[in-house]
């Protein structure tokens, strides 16, 4: 019976085992489900060289990875952050006990049926909601092509846990068709520096 | 179950390391007879198949999902490929 309870209950997913998703990130792959995923995050050549620009990578650096010497940094500038990258997980790394605030920008690309719309749920552990609020906006996604694209962005704000706490969750767009999971970490740590662990 | 590297966390990058679980505890595979299977310098036998775990194991399957998924989306970028593998995972 308790176990059939423990089933039941959203809070004893794996998410609320703290590290999870740094253990298993989106959990287990499935190609049944794979090959129909409704929607992507797509990136481009040119989202990854503007993710190196601003992580400081200069000319010659850059023509290291990308085999051209004629790859420049947009605008020649180093703006934005790599978290602008539009990928499919999201990570912050916070101060321990200080106010934080985090905004991710995805853009969704429709890869399903023509005209899909989608509504989103935050999935994090009970123990979480005293640390952060989650905030996606739109909180509606509704498409009329395939291929079409829709910015939307995940705030993510709170006063950070204590030192090497982690909370971990998701952000999933759904419809009857479809489940489209993006986890979501929030880690705080001090050390900023601390990128690989064991 | 699954064999993963761990990683903490990017902070560079913020986004989840590792991404996604994949096979790789107990899997059999072709093996190298220039290998002996347990690596052991001694072990002077050669085998056609063993049994070992980790994220070489996992790779090829993930890799195998990935080609799957390409093979139905000729006109996709690995990285809407790799979209595809990490929001469809199954929780574990």
């Amino acid at each position: 019976m308790i176990l059939m309870m423990h089933a039941a209950t959203p809070m004893n997913t794996p998410c609320n085992s703290n590290t999870t998703a740094l253990k298993y990130g989106a959990g287990q792959l499935n190609p049944a489900k794979a090959h129909d995923p409704g929607l992507v995050y797509d990136t481009v050549e040119g989202d990854y060289v503007a993710m190196l620009c601003a992580q400081g990578y200069n000319a010659t650096q850059l023509a290291l990875v990308t085999g051209s010497n004629t790859t420049a940094c947009p605008n020649g500038s180093t703006s934005g952050t790599p978290s602008d990258l539009n990928y499919p997980t999201m990570a912050a790394r916070v101060e321990p006990g200080m106010k934080f605030s985090v905004v991710f920008p995805p853009t969704a690309t429709n890869v399903g049926a023509v005209a899909a719309v989608y509504d989103v749920k935050v999935v994090f552990p009970v123990e979480a909601v005293n640390d952060l609020t989650v905030v996606v906006s739109p909180s509606r996604l509704e498409f009329s092509a395939q291929g079409q694209k829709i910015l939307f962005t995940v705030g993510v704000s709170g006063v950070a846990m204590e030192e090497g706490r982690v909370h971990s969750g998701a952000v999933v767009w759904y419809n009857n068709e479809h489940e489209v999971r993006s986890p979501v970490v929030v880690y705080a740590t001090s050390d900023d520096s601390q990128q690989n662990g064991v | 179950m699954s064999h993963l590297k761990l990683n903490i966390l990017s902070t560079t990058f913020k986004c989840v390391q590792p991404d996604l679980s994949a096979p790789g505890v107990d899997i059999i595979a072709s093996w190298s007879p220039l290998s002996s299977p347990s690596g052991n310098p001694n072990d002077t036998r050669k085998v056609q198949y063993n049994i070992i775990s980790g994220t070489s194991m996992a790779c090829p399957h993930a890799s195998g999902a990935a080609a799957y998924v390409k093979s139905l989306h000729r006109d996709w970028s690995p990285a809407m490929i790799m979209s595809a593998l990490i929001t469809t995972g199954t929780m574990v």
